[in-house]
């Protein structure tokens, strides 16, 4: 029996969830503690609603592509994403609910389950796999968390968390290094360790823009750290928060409902 | 001449002794036909469910194709490799495409393996057509149908007639997805088919998958399987210029083909052990024959027959025992295991089927009888009837005509 394995879910929502929560997180300068970020950031993050807009492109080295795809999401349970371009894609829909995942393919006009066995598997053909859309534990309390580092680096005052996974935890990743921006409290860089202690992927935050009435990174960058060649990129291009979603509009009737990708 | 004749009729001197030695010995030999062609048909049927059900007797592939199974290391341009294939004569060649996939029936949903064939040249190469649970197989021209392994059918709650959606990964990165109609439910033919096996025309495939043409592997069977590495060796040579991995079952499946070369020797030892302990009773009853006439054997040696002479009949003797035990036993056996050849031995009653080195096999043996098996448990029989037959002769020849005779007083 293969356990259900949650990881480090401030990325869930394919990061969408991390823009808002830190963005969401005040502004202060001084004692904060590294727990204490972390659990505000699960508690500021619950009962938020949001919707997206965002490019992703994936680049292998065999194909690359580019998709556009909307998604709505309402705290850490629900996520529904759907693709709008390209066209032979356009309606392909993805519902994340508390843990399972459900994907729309109009192609055929079926709704199929994600099961357990393919979770590790790449959502849409990118690096980001299912289990990252779905990870529903919190941070904090799947991981032990620390500030490794306070100070300049690369000419930015920044902090540095360093999260273990708890003894018991259902967790992917050995340890997760996070840089934070220390002034707005923005990630940088994101650095994934597998269980052996090896370097597994490095996701970067950049291009800081105004969306959604918010400051945050617009675009993301994931690496694997096997294949440097290869990589996911997500821009967004808009956003809105507090759009009072309630959970019926994550259903699979919604779904199956190809007007959300007109 | 006489010495035949007196041998002869010692045993039926005794009748009882003669026929329950005989009957022990036919016993041995029976028992040991029986289990030798269980075992080669064992044996048979592992290397059946590894070749003609699943991969045929030598695969082609791409040179890192089977490393990691990249759905990018293709066979360029099947046609031509096909039809060198088939100058060469040693057999039959099918092409065949794969790729993982999301294999989804209403709320069920699995992972597993997608097969592309090309329905009328894989009849030639594999037996899967015939080892169908329900169903029919994939008609030869018919698109848009697949038949699926049998647990695969049961997780996902499906039957011949009903759709599944495949949703996959294609070549170009985009996400291939299309549905299916069950044709057949394919019968246990090894562990990665029956949990996600999903056979289907590789022109479906190739059009999921956007492959433009491109496969993964050839599969050849053999005309003569017997011939093994001449056949490896002409293909080799025939795709020497395209840089391909040319590979038979025994390099496929190198702990199968350990298995059963550590296997012959294994099954050899456990004959001679079946019969030694067959062969414990001959000696005894040579031996009480002989205590029990040690004064008859007295007289005649008194009447002037020498010592060579009765170990002589004694020989004889032991000869139309074993002679009598092989014709029972060995009729009797080839009997039995031609049964089993015919209609196998159920053990799912024992207990369900179970996997070895990747290969699952059905709880139901099956003999193989073949001539040699006979031949040689008789011949086994006879050697080792014989070294138990020393011991006897030796005491034979030291019965002494006083000692014999005053014995008996």
């Amino acid at each position: 029996m293969k356990t259900r394995i949650t990881a480090n879910r401030i990325f869930g929502h394919l990061s969408l969830s991390v823009l808002v929560v830190v963005v969401l997180l005040p502004v202060r300068a001084g004692a904060v503690t590294a727990k204490e970020i972390l659990e505000r950031v699960d508690d500021l993050w619950r009962g938020e609603s949001s919707y997206a807009e965002m490019a992703m492109e994936v680049v292998t080295e065999n194909w690359e592509r580019s998709l556009t795809v909307r998604a709505w999401s309402l705290g850490k349970d629900y996520s529904l994403l759907t693709i709008t371009y390209p066209p032979k894609e356009r309606g392909v829909a993805t519902l994340k609910t508390a843990d399972e995942i459900w994907n729309y393919l109009p192609r055929v006009n079926r709704v199929i389950k994600v099961p357990t066995s393919m979770m590790m598997a790449g959502w849409m053909g990118s690096h980001f796999t299912n289990d990252d859309l779905v990870k529903e534990s919190r941070m904090s309390e799947d991981y032990d968390v620390e500030v490794t580092f306070e100070g300049n680096r690369d000419g930015m005052v920044v902090y540095e968390l360093t999260l273990i996974p708890k003894p018991d935890a259902p967790v992917v990743w050995g340890k997760i290094v996070i840089t934070v921006q220390k002034e707005e409290l923005f990630p940088i860089r994101s650095i994934y360790y597998d269980e052996e202690g090896s370097l597994a992927r490095t996701m970067t935050f950049t291009e800081v823009k105004i969306l959604g009435g918010r400051r945050l990174p617009s675009q993301l960058i994931l690496t694997p750290a096997d294949k440097p060649e290869e990589r996911t990129v997500i821009r967004y291009s808009a956003m809105e928060f507090g759009l009072g979603l309630k959970e019926d509009f994550f259903s699979i009737r919604n779904l199956s409902r190809r007007d959300l990708a007109q | 001449m006489t010495l035949i004749k007196m041998a002869w009729r010692n045993l039926w001197r005794n009748p009882r002794r003669t026929l329950i030695t005989v009957f022990s010995m036919a016993f041995g030999l029976t028992m040991m036909i029986v289990s030798y062609s269980l075992m080669e048909g064992m044996f048979d049927q592992m290397v059946r469910y590894a070749t003609v059900l699943g991969s045929g007797h030598i695969q082609v592939h791409h040179p890192e194709y089977r490393e990691d199974r990249s759905l990018y290391d293709t066979i360029g341009d099947p046609g031509s490799i096909l039809e060198s294939i088939d100058r060469t004569g040693v057999g039959n060649a099918s092409p065949r495409s794969f790729a993982t996939a999301l294999i989804s029936s209403g709320p069920q949903s699995a992972g597993g393996m997608l097969w592309g064939i090309d329905p009328a040249s894989e009849v030639n190469v594999t037996e899967m057509h015939r080892h169908l649970e329900h169903g029919t197989f994939l008609s030869p021209l018919g698109t848009g149908e697949v038949v699926i392994g049998r647990n695969l059918a049961k997780t996902l709650s499906v039957e011949p007639g009903d759709e599944i959606i495949v949703l996959t990964q294609a070549a170009d990165g985009s996400l291939g997805n299309d549905i299916y109609t069950v044709a057949g439910i394919l019968k246990s033919v090894g562990e990665a088919v029956d949990r996600g096996g999903v056979i289907m025309n590789i022109m479906d495939l190739d059009h999921l998958l956007v492959l433009n043409g491109r496969i993964h592997e050839v599969a050849v069977r053999l005309e003569s399987p017997g011939r093994l590495e001449e056949g490896t060796e002409a293909i080799s040579r025939a795709l020497a210029s395209t840089g391909l991995e040319v590979k038979n079952w025994r390099k496929l499946f190198p702990e199968l083909d350990e298995y059963l070369r550590l296997s012959d020797t294994s099954t050899w030892i456990v004959l001679v052990i079946i019969f030694a302990v067959a062969s414990l009773g001959i000696m005894n009853t040579q031996l009480m024959a002989l205590f029990e006439r040690t004064r008859e054997i007295g007289v005649m040696r008194a009447l002037g027959l020498g010592p060579l002479s009765v170990a002589v009949l004694v020989f004889l003797e032991t000869i139309f025992l074993t002679l009598f035990a092989a014709g029972a036993g060995g009729i009797l056996g080839s009997f039995w295991a031609a049964y089993l050849q015919s209609h196998g031995w159920d053990l799912r009653s024992v207990g369900g089927s179970f996997a070895f080195v990747g290969v699952t096999f059905d709880p139901y043996l099956k003999a193989t009888l073949t001539v040699h098996v006979v031949t040689e448990s008789i011949a086994i029989m006879i050697i080792v009837a014989m070294v138990a037959t020393i011991y006897p002769l030796f005491r034979s020849t030291r019965i002494t005509p006083v000692d014999a005779i005053g014995r008996g007083r």
